[in-house]
């Protein structure tokens, strides 16, 4: 991360503006300069020049005495032996003769005078020519003598001065251009220095002062681009042209599980799957070989690899940074979390589309306009159109399928958003024409200016046979129920003319008969006043049995309204009761304490009295006779028992005993109708309970029954 | 407060066995007054609506009626409503004596303002009794309703 701020600091921001200005003013100070630079060489130029052609005046000044000399010694020569050489030497005067004179006849002149005038020497010049020619031309003999004289004469005297003189004027005038020299340097010096001033104010001072800004603008351009680096959520990843790992962020830190430190330096291939793995390396060299973007500049899934070698899925994008050197930038999304989540919607999309699939309701999509059709359809829709394929379904108009024309009218009236979409019952027709019933029910959406209509479509003609059978049954049931009512009713009309009617004639027949006793005893004999008697008890015991009989019925018709009852102290009343009726016997009662039970108390005294009385009448035979009430086991749902040690029965018919008019005992053993059980059997059953009776002849009985403690036990005897 | 010898004892009873027994077991408790027998409803409500009874004063008016419950025309607890509905007869003794012991009998009875509800015995010995009580108590324990008296 360290060397990244410099990296990004590569990028050119908003310093376009200050760069003209620079070169504006960079043009101006380079303008100046090269006036300056060519002043100085235009006033060097012509100095140079002077004192060089000063310089070459001295040189061929100090040549030309030189020369001179020369000439001299080669006179000198050609005068004495040996003569052998005269040739040479006189070829060598001609050649420095010649060259004296040409070399003074092209000596520039002095710019300035101190030297003795030209045309004086000039005049010597040419004489000593004259002499070293004249002794140079070729003869057999020895050089002229005086010719040789007058050379050296010359060679040492006046013209040897007047060069010399020359020489030193010429020198002087050097030290002089010399002195020039060394002050147009100090000059040159200044002038220089100058240009550099100006250059310092004109260039280098905006310069700073636009690099300023430009560095505070960077600094901000680096501050941010390095927060946006390392507060990215993505990973990002820059790698070089190798393809080497440079920079790393913490968020790719975090992806792969890579420090930035041991992550940059590495290839980036360390952090792909294969194939991306090794055909990352292709990649690169295609891009740069070709400038192909085969994956620069687009979003692209791939498995990504982390340090501990697992796999993410990922999203990147790369992006290339052209720099100085360019770079590629990698940004990493982990796509984990939306996989994941897309995992588990599309998971659930399934499963809802399995659901669709396999429920056994069809589930269909309508689409409203112009030509209704179904839109989309699960299998169970098919199956109730008997549709061969589903592309069949779906072509055919909607109105078609239905058979009755108002259920399509109503159907289609919901399209209208005022109408209230709702569950229907219609006749449909399948593809091949079978007509069914169909519950439609179905919900209005609008959406992008559609109105669709989703629901569910159920094949009800089954349940609706079945509700009609049904319906056809609670007729039945609520017409017997009436009939029922009827019959009831008749029976209570006749259970009162019994008790009514019934009763009447036999008082007569009491009544007269004893009106018969009292009013003609002495017409009547013994005998006859026994069958009176007899016809009296005859009518008695009638009006008993139809007594009994009422009862029955009643106990069978009256309302059950359940309250807590206390049988000891019941029972005690009854004991009280019998004792009262008989007072000549003598029995053991035994009543058990705390005897509660929530019954009707009414018809429960009934079942005790009749239960009692039973026991009181068959033990009237027995000395001892004892009689229990008691509960057993204690508690709730126990039975409730009335025992006595009186004549018993045989157990054999222990079932006839509940029976109406069912006697097991000779009237004139013991009285009785036969009725009193079978109202205490009613009375039990119709508090859903029931009774047992157990006993064995001679050894007592003993009658129990149980009344369950509950409201919804009103059952009914058939 | 004896019973006037004149006052009538006013039997509805359509069974003339039944009205025989009455009348022996009134004569064998030596009940004296006069009985006038209603054989329906309608008959028993002609008697005591009649005119010439309110005409006679309260004295017309019978000391006590024997209403049976089962009787032709007009039933015997309609005679009882129709009884109470009018000032006249509203607070005259009326005894249901009847052979039914049904419950609802014995509400409505009650209900309708009878004074008592007596159940007819079949055995005769009983029924003499229960006229013995009925006499006894009704014409001479009893201090019947100043209207009446």
């Amino acid at each position: 991360m360290r060397q990244n701020g410099q990296r990004v600091g590569d990028t050119q921001l908003g310093s376009g503006r200050a760069l003209r200005r620079m070169n504006r003013a960079h043009g101006t100070a380079l303008a100046i300069l090269v006036l300056l630079v060519f002043a100085i060489h235009a006033t060097l130029a012509g100095r140079i020049a002077a004192i060089r052609s000063d310089a070459r005046s001295i040189n061929e000044a100090g040549l030309e005495r030189m020369r001179v000399q020369r000439a001299a010694l080669l006179a000198v020569r050609l005068a004495t032996p040996p003569a052998a050489d005269r040739p040479a030497l006189r070829a060598a005067l001609n050649r420095e003769a010649q060259r004296i004179w040409h070399a003074w006849q092209t000596l520039p002149a002095l710019r300035t005078g101190g030297v003795r005038r030209r045309g004086a020497l000039t005049a010597q010049v040419r004489q000593f020519v004259g002499w070293s020619l004249a002794v140079a031309a070729p003869t057999t003999g020895a050089a002229d003598a005086s010719a040789v004289r007058a050379i050296i004469d010359a060679a040492e005297g006046p013209l040897a001065v007047a060069l010399n003189q020359r020489v030193l004027a010429y020198q002087r005038l050097a030290d002089r251009d010399n002195g020039d020299l060394s002050d147009l340097a100090r000059d040159q010096f200044f002038l220089v220095l100058g240009a550099l001033a100006a250059l310092t104010l004109l260039i280098f001072v905006p310069l700073s002062r636009l690099t300023r800004a430009e560095i505070g603008k960077l600094t901000d351009v680096i501050a941010y681009n390095r927060t946006l680096f390392e507060s990215a959520p993505d990973g990002i990843v820059i790698i070089d042209e190798r393809g080497i790992i440079e920079s790393f962020n913490p968020a790719a830190e975090i992806l792969f599980g890579w420090s930035a430190e041991s992550a940059c330096g590495r290839s980036v291939g360390i952090l792909m799957a294969e194939p991306d793995r090794s055909r990352h390396g292709g990649y690169l060299e295609r891009y740069l070989a070709t400038g192909e973007r085969h994956v620069i500049g687009q979003l692209r899934e791939v498995t990504a690899v982390k340090r501990d070698n697992t796999t993410i899925p990922v999203e990147i994008s790369i992006g290339v940074i052209d720099g100085k050197r360019r770079r590629f930038v990698g940004i990493v999304r982990d796509l984990t979390a939306r996989k994941a989540a897309q995992e588990a919607l599309d998971a659930v999309r399934r499963r809802y589309q399995d659901l669709l699939i396999s429920l056994n309701v069809g589930v269909f999509r309508v689409v409203a306009g112009a030509s209704p059709r179904f839109l989309e359809v699960n299998p169970a829709i098919l199956a109730l159109f008997r549709a061969p394929t589903r592309a069949a379904l779906l072509a055919r108009p909607i109105d078609t399928l239905f058979d009755d024309k108002e259920d399509w009218a109503t159907f289609s009236r919901q399209w209208d958003p005022r109408e209230r979409a709702s569950n229907q019952e219609v006749r449909l027709r399948t593809l091949d024409g079978e007509v069914f019933w169909a519950l439609i029910s179905a919900v209005r959406k609008d959406e992008d200016g559609q109105i669709f209509f989703d629901g569910i479509m159920e094949d009800v003609s089954e349940r609706r046979k079945t509700s009609r059978a049904l319906a056809n049954l609670n007729r039945d049931l609520q017409k017997r129920v009436v009939d029922l009512d009827i019959a009831n009713k008749e029976l209570e009309a006749f259970s009162y003319s019994v008790s009514h009617d019934l009763r009447a004639p036999l008082r007569s027949i009491d009544g007269f008969s004893q009106a018969l006793l009292e009013d003609y005893a002495d017409k009547v004999d013994s005998v006859g006043r026994d069958y009176l008697a007899r016809v009296r008890a005859a009518s008695q015991r009638m009006a008993q049995l139809i007594e009994d009989l009422l009862q029955l019925s009643r106990v069978t018709r009256a309302q059950l309204v359940r309250k807590p009852v206390d049988i000891t102290a019941m029972s005690r009343d009854i004991a009280d009761a019998l004792q009262t009726g008989e007072t000549g016997r003598l029995i053991e009662w035994h009543i058990e304490e705390g005897l509660q039970v929530k019954a009707d108390p009414v018809l429960i005294r009934q079942v005790m009295a009749n239960l009692l009385g039973n026991a009181w009448k068959f033990t009237s035979k027995k000395a001892d006779a004892r009689i229990d009430v008691g509960r057993t086991p204690a508690g709730e749902g126990s039975r409730f028992f009335v025992r006595d040690n009186g004549a018993g029965f045989e157990m054999t018919y222990a079932d006839r005993l509940f029976g109406v008019f069912q006697r097991l005992h000779a009237s004139r053993d013991f009285e009785g109708t036969g009725i009193g059980l079978a109202i205490v059997q009613r009375i039990v059953r119709r508090h859903g309970g029931d009774v047992r009776a157990e006993g064995a002849v001679d050894a007592g009985a003993c009658f129990s029954f149980t009344i369950p403690d509950k409201e919804d036990s009103d059952v009914s005897e058939p | 407060m004896s019973a006037s010898p004149e006052r009538c004892i006013l039997l509805i009873e359509d069974n003339p066995d039944d009205e025989a027994l009455t009348r022996r077991a009134f004569a064998k408790n030596k009940i004296t007054n006069p009985v006038v027998v209603a054989h329906d409803g309608a008959e028993a409500l002609e008697y005591l609506f009649d005119d010439s009874i309110h005409v006679a004063g309260a004295s017309g008016l019978p000391i006590l009626t024997l209403l049976d419950l089962k009787l032709p025309k007009i039933d015997g607890l309609t005679v009882l409503r129709r009884l109470r509905a009018d000032p006249r007869t509203e607070l005259l003794p009326v005894v249901i004596l009847t052979s039914s012991g049904e419950q609802q009998d014995l509400v409505e009875g009650y209900g309708l303002g009878a004074n008592s509800y007596i159940r007819k015995p079949v055995d005769f010995a009983q029924f003499m009794e229960a006229v013995r009580q009925l006499g006894l108590y009704w014409l001479v324990l009893n201090s019947p309703p100043p209207s009446v008296r």
